[in-house]
């Protein structure tokens, strides 16, 4: 036997070397995040596993295999670099998401009665985005919370429910709103003498709206499903993407016959975990402009307000319709205002005048119309599927770059 | 006051039951021909009887009526088709062994009589059970005579009457389900809707329970296949249920009444099924390939005999070559053999990982996940891949049919307030009258539109767990695909021409057998936390969701002005702090859309994502292997 088959190839070495300043630098790695000592145990194992095979090999002088091994040794070391820029990545992109919303580090403060709050830096997003304040109206960027709400996660989290609450209270007056349509519509008279007679139904024209409402209900609660889907997204996200995922796809991709697999799951937890929260609060941000509050600085929008009990179209009924009588109602079966129903149903599908201030205006007398569609089918639906697709993007194109061909648009379809 | 020793069961049945309830009273009453008193032609010794003890009824009124005996209790109310008891008691100093009764049934002008002995009891009591049926009793006024018989005997004084009602009238108390367990020790069988599915062919234990102690004892009856079995009465509501035996399909129906103050109240119903056919996957039967006697009988046989042909046809080939100096042919041989040693080589490989599933601890994988499984009670300590993920898709199917069956019931509760009309009379008379009409709940007709697309998709949803569960079933049991495309893609791999596709079916083989429990388990482990206070059982706005879906068949029930006089939570919710108006109570659709979006994310979002994984996984190894898998169909089962 000679002496220098026991000799490691320099691969090795470098291979070797690199598991040592792995083990030596793992107590840093265990201060660090709670999920970073499950990234440094995933790139061990198989470090431990190939250098042992190759021990195993050297002795046994199967040389056929040392290429694979050496193959191996590679695809590790890469996979431990890909650890080592996510890790470093996730520090540097959590940094940008806090200089995201809270602006050079700078508090914005309380209150939206300024435009241009003095003395503080620009944020990117507008200064008086619901973005920019937590449960309560607290704003997210005080000195104190700054660095929690720095967190894209966290913040997209909170964007989220803001919005879920939003959504069924527009749920909780359409349906109301619905109830009181039923039942006006069906309000009608009738007469008879000696067992003959006729009746009515002379308010039945209300009935129209039930449709275009039924649809509205449906868009809302389409939108509120899939804002409930994302909340559970993003608490898997917060909870298994970086602890769970990722760990477990780094020792995927680290064995051969699981390389592309591996590639996929870490795919997936990083466009979970980081993609995908970003893109919430990408839409919220583009949709915030329109609606919340007092316009952003430079922004050429009104911004819309949200369906409220006092601004849907009022149907006038007792408040005991069984004791009711035709005068209590806002329709009298037997001489329906036409002038009446119209006014109704043009506060549900009135179009924009010439200034288009009925369009975008904050005034109670605005279109309802408007400012639900934004809410239900842009803000909710529309800008559900630009975070989708987003994030699906980023897995395909960070799965492509580990190695993976993912036929993630199989996921997109669902949507 | 009721002496069980004495007790006397008479069967009221003959020509005006039923034939059904003629074998009911048979079963209850087994000595029919002795205790039956109303035939269609009573027996001569009946009839000698009855006249004998009238005879006596005249005679001992002049002769013992100091001595008489009376009827100490008999019910004020009685009802159709429910037995009730009559009790005597000779007081004074009667010397009597036994109570002569005779009984008047008179409706109308038909007027039927009959009589008996009863032995006395303790404290000189006796008492006998009546039954009336339908046809008979229903506003029958029922007089009852005793006599004591002995010396110093005598005849009660004046009949006990009462009068027979509709059972619709009886009071409204019934007993509960309690639970059904298996005799043997096995699992529970778990109660849903009143409804046991899949039960096995073993004997039972069925209980009822009395929460508030009011019965003197119950009335149960067994049904099978819609075939009366048996009824009877029990001191306390525990009945077995036989069905070793039991065939593919059959069902037990098993109707539990309690008696009190005489009187039986309503009947509660358990459904007791068995599987309907053998065609559906059984989970009970979804054992992993974990014995080794699974493999050494299954794979063993036909890879051994795959894999001897192919040395056989080697070993000719080399031989061949040798000889006739084919140099060609034995460098085919060569490359063959090679080729067959890998595939000896992945069968060894897949028997390891094989045997890694088999030992994986789920509760060790949910502990590295940061999961405490005690806390959701989906995935225990203990529990293979296989059992992980089976439990884990029983909780998704059980949580999207706890939807599904609350948006059924809210379906027809929508429909029925909906009709609700109310007239408003503006002027009435005699010969005419007008005035207007309002539907004030007619908004619900909406909701129903939106409650139909809510049932729709999670039906879907349910659809889709069920084919996940037919699927693990289908290629990860012991029974399952697995074991014919392992071994035959092996072979066939090592079959020139064949390799490709051998190389593919391995492939699947091993990516649905080893990968996707392990998938599935990590879903059971990873989302119940996520869930906790949000599944169909506590989402915010139906905190009885369960309780409603268990009793969904009461909608049809009759005290139907509840369902807009006493509306749950759910409904209030609708009209938040916006309005104080309570009128328009209508549903809140919120909590719904909000349990549809979970059970989107359990039933369709996630499988779909681990399958994506698990068929870039097969196209992995298929290229390993040497076979090609389109990837794309595979997700198309999507």
């Amino acid at each position: 036997m000679k002496k220098e088959k026991f000799a490691f190839a320099p691969k090795m070495r470098a291979l070797l070397f690199a598991a040592v300043a792995i083990v030596s630098l793992s107590p840093s790695i265990f201060a660090a995040a709670d999920w970073q000592p499950a990234v440094g145990i995933a790139l061990l194992i198989p470090a431990i596993v190939i250098a042992i095979a190759y021990m195993a090999i050297s002795a046994l002088h199967i040389e056929h295999f040392k290429q694979l091994l050496h193959d191996e040794a590679a695809n590790l070391v890469l996979t431990a670099l890909i650890a080592l820029i996510i890790i470093a990545g996730m520090g540097v992109f959590q940094n940008l998401a806090g200089s995201l919303v809270c602006g050079s580090s700078q508090s914005i403060g309380s209150g939206c009665t300024s435009k241009s709050p003095a003395g503080l830096g620009e944020p990117y997003f507008p200064y008086c985005s619901s973005m920019n304040y937590g449960a309560g109206g607290s704003p997210l960027c005080t000195p104190e919370s700054g660095a929690m709400y720095s967190n894209p996660l966290q913040w997209a989290n909170i964007v989220n429910e803001k919005q879920i609450i939003i959504v069924k209270d527009q749920i909780a007056q359409a349906i109301v709103f619905n109830a009181k349509i039923g039942a006006a519509s069906s309000v009608s008279g009738f007469c008879n003498m000696v067992g003959t007679g006729l009746g009515i139904a002379g308010c039945s024209a209300y009935g129209s709206m039930r449709g275009p409402v039924s649809q509205l209900i449906m868009a809302l609660g389409t939108g509120l499903m899939e804002l409930e889907a994302m909340k559970i997204l993003l608490s898997f996200a917060s909870n298994y993407a970086l602890t769970l995922l990722l760990p477990l796809g780094i020792i995927l991709r680290s064995l051969h016959i699981t390389r592309k697999m591996g590639g996929t799951i870490i795919a997936l937890s990083l466009s979970l975990y980081l993609v995908f929260p970003t893109a919430i609060l990408l839409s919220q941000s583009l949709a915030d402009q329109f609606v919340y509050y007092s316009p952003a600085p430079g922004a050429s929008y009104v911004s819309l307000s949200y369906a409220t009990a006092s601004n849907y179209p009022s149907i006038a009924l007792p408040d005991n319709f069984d004791l009711g009588q035709p005068s209590d109602y806002e329709c009298n079966p037997f001489e329906p205002s036409e002038s009446n129903f119209i006014s109704k149903v043009r506060g549900i599908l009135r179009n924009g005048d010439g200034t288009n201030t009925e369009v975008v205006g904050a005034t109670a007398n605005s279109s309802i119309t408007y400012r639900l569609i934004f809410i239900a089918i842009v803000r909710t639906l529309l800008m559900g599927a630009l975070v989708l697709t987003l994030t699906i993007l980023s897995a395909r194109a960070i799965g492509k770059a580990l190695g993976a061909e993912i036929d993630v648009w199989a996921i997109a379809r669902l949507s | 006051m009721e002496n069980k020793n004495s007790k006397k069961e008479i069967c009221r049945c003959g020509n005006f039951s039923s034939a059904r309830h003629a074998k009911q009273n048979r079963a209850v009453f087994p000595s029919s021909s002795e205790k039956s008193f109303v035939n269609a032609e009573p027996a001569a010794s009946m009839h000698a009887f009855i006249f004998a003890a009238l005879a006596l009824l005249v005679f001992s009124s002049f002769s013992f009526a100091l001595d008489a005996p009376h009827l100490k209790e008999w019910p004020q109310i009685a009802y159709d088709n429910a037995p009730f008891e009559i009790s005597f008691s000779s007081e004074g100093d009667v010397d009597a062994v036994s109570h002569l009764y005779a009984i008047e049934i008179k409706k109308g002008a038909d007027i039927e009589k009959d009589g008996g002995t009863v032995s006395l009891g303790a404290d000189k009591e006796s008492s006998f059970r009546i039954q009336c049926t339908i046809a008979k009793c229903r506003g029958a006024s029922v007089s009852v005579y005793v006599f004591a018989l002995g010396s110093g005997g005598g005849i009660s004084e004046k009949p006990g009457t009462f009068y027979v009602r509709p059972q619709a009238d009886r009071p409204k108390y019934k007993p509960e389900f309690d639970s059904i367990s298996p005799d043997d020790g096995s699992l529970s069988a778990s109660l849903r809707e009143n409804s046991v599915a899949g039960i096995g062919n073993k004997k039972y234990t069925l209980k009822f329970k009395d929460p508030q102690g009011e019965f003197a004892n119950f009335n149960i009856t067994i049904y099978k296949d819609g075939k009366f079995v048996s009824t009877d009465f029990y001191p306390s509501a525990t009945v077995s249920i036989d069905c070793s035996g039991c065939k593919e399909g059959t069902s037990f129906q098993v109707q539990a009444s309690g008696i009190k103050n005489s009187a039986q109240g309503p009947s509660m119903a358990v459904q007791l099924f068995t599987p309907l056919s053998s065609g559906l996957p059984d989970p009970a039967k979804a054992a992993p390939i974990c014995d080794p006697k699974n493999l050494q009988e299954s794979w063993l046989p036909v890879m051994a005999a795959g894999f001897m042909a192919l040395i056989i046809i080697i070993a000719l080939a080399y031989t061949l070559s040798e000889s006739l100096s084919l140099p060609r042919l034995g460098v085919w041989a060569k490359t063959e053999i090679t080729q067959l040693i890998i595939s000896a080589l992945i069968f060894a490989l897949i028997a390891w990982l094989i045997g890694v599933q088999c030992s994986f601890d789920a509760g060790a994988l949910a502990k590295m996940a940061g999961v405490e499984t005690a806390k959701y009670g989906v995935v225990n300590d203990g529990d293979t891949m296989m059992s992980a993920s089976l439990k884990g898709l029983e909780w998704s199917i059980q949580q999207t049919h706890i939807t599904t069956a609350f948006i059924r019931r809210e379906l027809g509760v929508l429909s029925m307030r909906a009709t609700y009309n109310k007239y408003v009379p503006d002027g009435a008379g005699i010969i005419g009258s007008g005035g207007f009409s309002v539907s004030p709940l007619s908004g619900d007709w909406t909701m129903s539109g939106n409650l139909n697309m809510l049932l729709n998709v999670n039906t879907t949803f349910l659809l889709s767990l069920l084919f996940q569960l037919f699927s693990l079933l289908l290629f990860s049991t012991k029974s399952g695909l697995f074991l014919f495309l392992v071994p035959i893609g092996l072979v066939m791999r090592s079959i020139p021409f064949l390799r490709e596709a051998g190389g593919g079916l391995v492939a699947i083989g091993v990516g649905f057998y080893i990968l996707y429990p392990m998938f599935l388990a990590i879903i059971a482990i990873t989302l119940p936390p996520l869930y906790a206070g949000h599944d169909a059982i506590n989402v915010t706005g139906f905190p009885s969701a369960q309780a409603i879906a268990e009793n969904e068949r009461t909608i049809t029930g009759t005290d139907i002005f509840s369902y807009w006089f006493d509306l749950p939570d759910l409904y209030k919710r609708a009209k938040g702090a916006q309005d104080t108006n309570k009128t328009f109570y209508t549903i809140n659709l919120s909590p719904l859309y909000e349990m549809s979006a979970y059970n989107f994310i359990r039933a369709l979002l996630i499988p779909s994502a681990g399958l994506v994984v698990i068929v870039s996984f097969v196209r992995d190894l298929a290229a390993i292997f040497g076979g090609e898998v389109d990837a794309s169909r595979l997700i198309g089962m999507v």
